[in-house]
């Protein structure tokens, strides 16, 4: 199996005296936040990529920063690795357990500590959900602006480890810019500040590198966010298309004309179908692509933009364009496209959600290999489209009851990131390299480029206890990869 | 595109170095020359290493060599309608963009429309090692590795040398209009941006100085004409914002007191230092020119939680940047041993010992 730890290919993993371990562990928590038989410990065997499972030596519930502090301080003495965990909705495996490791679940940690309307930031613990952050912002008319679709259950500390995006980035941004101050634990233990209440701090940049490092540099325990003003005004566009490349171009004449939507979502004929049948947002039946447009902010901005947008779509061939009348209508339409992946969900046993980014105008000849692929795996692909960002979620569907089947789903799945890469692209936009996309980091980065990251994480991580065998490949994983893919060209040749 | 790729004689210089254990001291321009103690090692100028190498006004990207001047870059936006969010100070035209990531100063639009370190997308660079290597991309969301390309702003080259920056960019307003408006106190002219900011006025810019709060508002025809009447005040220049981004105010250039950049939460009130002030980034960026010493100055800041940059030094010489706490710094010497383990870049520039 892929995600399994090999002895060969990956950091080898330490010996650990599991009973010495526990029973300093119980010095630290009370037993009950211990977890060590297999059926309390099945819950946490893998995160939102269920594909991937694997137990933990043990997993623990922290309910304080100075438990997590003394677990981190035992565990780098000892050398036992530590994987950092939330709400466990992760898509790319980042929360995947170490056998031989502690799986430290901070879910408990799930206190809004302070909102400061006057400051506009909120300052929270990691296990605090993305949506309650908003919810709890809302009566100051202020919001946390990152939405990945998961918002209702991802927390904060998950959001952070991978910076999350969501559906309004190109306006909004990433978690990287909307956090503010992070309280990180070192490997070791020791409590660091990065960052400040403001713009920037002195020296280096650690923020930007700790946000997006997957847990595989500290452990954040806290973090102050931005908060924004709840635009006053907004609109949503639906509109439809006879074909992708359309609907691909008006996006870029819509980028042209110096809009910068909130949203600017695509998807093509499955996925606006099977979101259709589920959630009845009103999506027309007939288009091969829709796309979703929102415009927010001061009343007579949004007011120039729509009908912007709304020449702009129209003269790029939509044979429909729809104005939500109203929220709920408005809510109907981002209905569709949040509940995309459960809906696609329904058409088959399984899927598997890609995450590649590409530049916006290569639309077109990536959803067409795509769908060569799928002729050629017999497999079928809903895609979603965060449009705006150039960040792509194929949906491929398979039954992993039928053998070999997921292997299969997985080299096609290799190939459609590889194809992201060769257009100028990334292997992942927004879910993370966790332990799922480890070799095609061999594609994406040089032997000399993970050496680079090794190496940076060495520095921070000395005992290399937190995340192992995640996000950076070792070397010789990659020339093994490397090697493969050879294999299959000459072959193919 | 214009221009021409040094990386493979920069990499040579580089190599050279590093057989010779020969400190370099890296440059461009040369224009915030004033900000940097001068150091040791020998120069070594990556201005020749030039040229804008990518740029699709659809992709709202720009991809430009480190010798890059800002206002090519400008220029080349410009022509599409499109800019960049950070406004950096340009200095006479003689501001580089690897220079300026390097710095990571930014100008007063910044905080409401991104500073650098938010549109950086992706780098490359040549380590300590002499190797070229390149991190992030051309697009907007890409969590692909740890964030190289964005610890390299404000990194002052101590990691290494800068050979290129993707950069996200933005459209240029249709319109934009500067208002001043009298104000006695720093504390009731904040109250009244962040009133405008909380009814999502389209805020682009805010400054304190002399008893008037000046507040630039940008979007199309109909938003500016239609809060120019709403905000009231006597309209200014809009070329006040270049001035003040590139330090030519009158606030700048009038003596040669010392010059403090002090950063603290914006709603911070104001703080007891004697002497004359200019605030920007709506109170979070505050200008101070005054002879209270050093430390003093240092303590105010980080007991707000924020810190204090030095830009013009009085009769005792100051070190330019805020001293770290003793964990942070650990983590910039592991760092800096990561990147550069012998010492080649822009030794002590930030820090002693880094």
């Amino acid at each position: 199996m892929k995600h399994a730890h090999d002895r060969l290919l990956d950091q080898p993993l330490p010996e650990v005296a599991a009973e010495t371990l526990i029973e300093s562990l119980l010095r630290i928590l009370p037993a009950a936040a211990v977890l060590r038989s297999r059926e309390q410990m099945k819950p946490f065997e893998c995160d939102g990529l269920a594909a991937y499972r694997n137990m933990p030596l043990v997993v623990l519930l922290a309910e304080t920063v100075g438990q997590v502090q003394q677990i981190l301080g035992l565990c780098h003495t000892l050398g036992v690795p530590v994987v950092t965990r939330g709400a466990g909705t992760g898509l790319s495996g980042g929360a995947l357990p170490c056998s031989q490791g502690v799986l430290l679940v901070l879910s408990r940690l799930n206190q809004i500590l302070e909102i400061d309307p006057q400051q506009r930031c909120a300052r929270v613990q990691p296990g605090v959900s993305n949506l309650s952050i908003s919810v709890a912002a809302e009566p100051f008319g202020l919001f946390y602006a990152p939405d990945p679709s998961s918002q209702i259950a991802c927390s904060i500390g998950g959001n952070v480890a991978e910076n999350a995006g969501g559906v309004h980035c190109l306006k909004y941004g990433l978690t990287v810019h909307n956090v503010l101050k992070l309280t990180v634990l070192t490997a070791a233990g020791e409590l660091l500040e990065v960052g400040g209440a403001s713009a920037d701090s002195a020296g280096l940049d650690l923020r930007a590198l700790l946000i997006g490092s997957e847990g595989m540099l500290g452990v954040v325990v806290e973090i102050t966010v931005k908060l924004l003003v709840k635009p006053p005004s907004v609109s949503t566009l639906l509109a439809a298309f006879d074909s992708v490349q359309a609907a691909g171009q008006a996006v870029a004449d819509i980028i042209a004309a110096g809009v910068v939507p909130a949203g600017l979502e695509m998807m093509d004929k499955l996925a606006l179908t099977a979101a259709e049948d589920f959630a009845h947002a009103g999506y027309p039946l007939a288009a091969a692509a829709i796309l979703l447009v929102e415009l927010d902010g001061f009343e007579t901005e949004v007011e120039v933009d729509t009908a912007k947008v709304q020449h702009l779509l129209t003269a790029g061939g939509a044979s429909e364009v729809q104005l939500a009348q109203d929220d709920e209508q408005r809510a109907l339409f981002w209905k569709g496209r949040k509940s995309a992946f459960p809906a696609v969900g329904r058409l088959s046993p399984d899927y598997y959600c890609m995450d590649g980014t590409i530049p916006r105008h290569t639309i077109g000849t990536v959803l067409a290999y795509i769908s060569e692929l799928s002729a050629q795996y017999k497999l079928s692909v809903a895609n979603v489209f965060h449009a705006g960002d150039g960040n792509l979620h194929p949906l491929i569907l398979f039954d992993a009851n039928v053998p070999g089947e997921f292997a299969r789903v997985e080299e096609m799945g290799g190939k459609i990131l590889e194809k992201c890469i060769a257009v100028g692209g990334t292997i992942t936009g927004e879910h993370g390299v966790g332990r799922e996309k480890i070799n095609q980091m061999a594609a994406q980065f040089s032997d000399a480029e993970i050496a680079q990251f090794q190496a940076l994480k060495d520095a921070l991580d000395p005992g290399a206890i937190l995340n192992p065998g995640k996000n950076i490949p070792t070397l010789k994983r990659c020339q093994e990869y490397r090697a493969i893919a050879r294999r299959k060209t000459t072959e193919s040749a | 595109m214009m221009g021409q790729d040094h990386t493979a004689e920069l990499q040579a210089q580089v190599n050279d170095a590093i057989v010779a254990n020969q400190q370099l001291r890296i440059s461009a321009g040369g224009s915030k020359r004033f900000l940097f103690n001068a150091g040791a090692g020998v120069p070594l100028n990556v201005a020749l290493h030039k040229g804008v190498v990518y740029y699709d006004p659809t992709e709202m990207v720009i991809t430009a060599r480190a010798g890059t001047s800002l206002a090519e870059v400008e220029s080349a936006l410009r022509k599409h309608g499109q800019m960049l969010s950070s406004e950096n100070p340009a200095f006479d035209g003689q501001a580089t963009l690897g220079g300026t990531v390097a710095a990571g100063l930014c100008g007063p639009r910044s905080p409401f429309a991104g500073s650098l370190r938010d549109i950086v997308l992706g780098c490359k660079m040549i380590n300590g090692k002499g190797e070229a290597l390149s991190f992030g991309g051309q697009v907007l969301k890409n969590v692909a590795g740890y964030d190289i390309s964005r610890l390299m702003v404000g990194s002052c080259g101590i990691l290494g040398i800068i050979l290129e920056v993707s950069i996200k960019v933005v459209p240029r307003p249709e319109s934009e209009i500067t208002l001043a408006l009298k104000n006695e106190s720093l504390r009731k002219a904040l109250e009244l941006s962040n009133e405008l900011i909380r009814q999502a006025v389209p805020v682009s810019a805010v400054c304190y100085h002399d008893g008037k709060l000046v507040i630039r508002i940008s979007g199309n025809q109909r938003t500016v004409n239609t809060l120019r009447q709403r905000v009231g005040g006597e309209v200014v220049d809009n070329d006040f914002w270049s001035q003040l981004g590139n330090l030519k105010l009158p606030f700048f250039t009038a003596d040669s007191e010392p010059l403090w950049r002090l950063i603290v939460p914006a709603t911070s009130p104001a703080l007891a230092l004697q002497g004359q002030w200019l605030i920007d980034w709506n109170g979070a960026q505050r200008w101070y020119r005054g002879t209270e010493p050093a430390d003093h100055i240092r303590n105010l800041c980080q007991a707000v939680g924020g810190y204090a940059t030095c830009f013009r030094s009085g009769a005792e010489v100051e070190e330019t940047f805020h001293p770290l706490e003793s964990g942070l710094m650990r983590w910039h010497q592991q760092l800096k041993q990561a990147f550069d383990p012998q010492r080649l870049f822009n030794a002590d520039l930030m820090y002693d010992g880094l």
